[in-house]
């Protein structure tokens, strides 16, 4: 695999990152799953 | 950093917040602010690309450097790039699940066609549904009429019969 691949593959990874989040606060980032339940 | 690239994104500290057995965090706390994380990864594509064509980078094939040589980290650079990027899928996965329990919508919102499972004895459909590209089933499918599940075996062109 070249690097223009191994390039891509990160391309492709961080868009969709991206897209998961996307309108997520610095708050929702610490919050704990069990909060987020009751919150 | 794997391929030669000068300098990290986090301080020498930043990284012990996130090791395993490490305090909860807490908003206002230690954790790294959330805008700053999302774009940690911003010019690694193009770190990648540049890195393993330069002569002062490493190529794919080199070996991975003693300071990052740790699992995931581990072998020829090329090879260590394949699994992180496997292992950030896996987080990404993981990202998604969160975000859906942070009451957000989904990121996906875009259906997917299942790929229509031909019933190689008697050429019908056997199962149609949609779902999230990242739910996609490879092994099975599932009827939408009865609910039933329906074992599919994939055999090779040869084999006629495919359905049990």
């Amino acid at each position: 695999m070249t690097g223009t691949e191994l390039a891509q593959i990160y391309e492709f990874s961080y868009e969709a990152i991206q897209r998961n989040l996307d309108g997520l606060t610095n708050g929702d980032s610490v919050l704990c799953p069990s909060q987020r339940a009751t919150a | 950093m794997v391929t030669g690239a000068e300098g990290t994104v986090l301080t020498d500290d930043e990284p012990a917040r996130y090791r395993r057995g490490s305090a909860a965090l807490r908003e206002g706390g230690s954790a790294v602010d959330g805008a700053r994380l999302k774009n940690c990864d911003r010019r690694n594509p193009t770190a990648i690309d540049s890195r393993t064509r330069s002569p002062r980078g490493r190529s794919p094939r080199s070996r991975c450097s003693g300071t990052v040589r740790r699992p995931p980290l581990f072998g020829a650079v090329g090879q260590a790039l394949v699994r992180l990027s496997y292992h950030k899928g896996y987080h990404n996965g993981q990202i998604g699940l969160l975000r859906r329990m942070a009451g957000k919508e989904s990121a996906i919102k875009q259906l997917y066609r299942f790929a229509f499972s031909i019933c190689s004895a008697c050429a019908s459909d056997v199962s149609v549904s949609f779902a999230p590209l990242i739910m996609r089933a490879s092994s099975r499918v599932r009827s939408c009429a009865s609910s039933r599940r329906t074992d599919v075996f994939v055999r090779p062109p040869v084999s006629f019969f495919s359905i049990r």
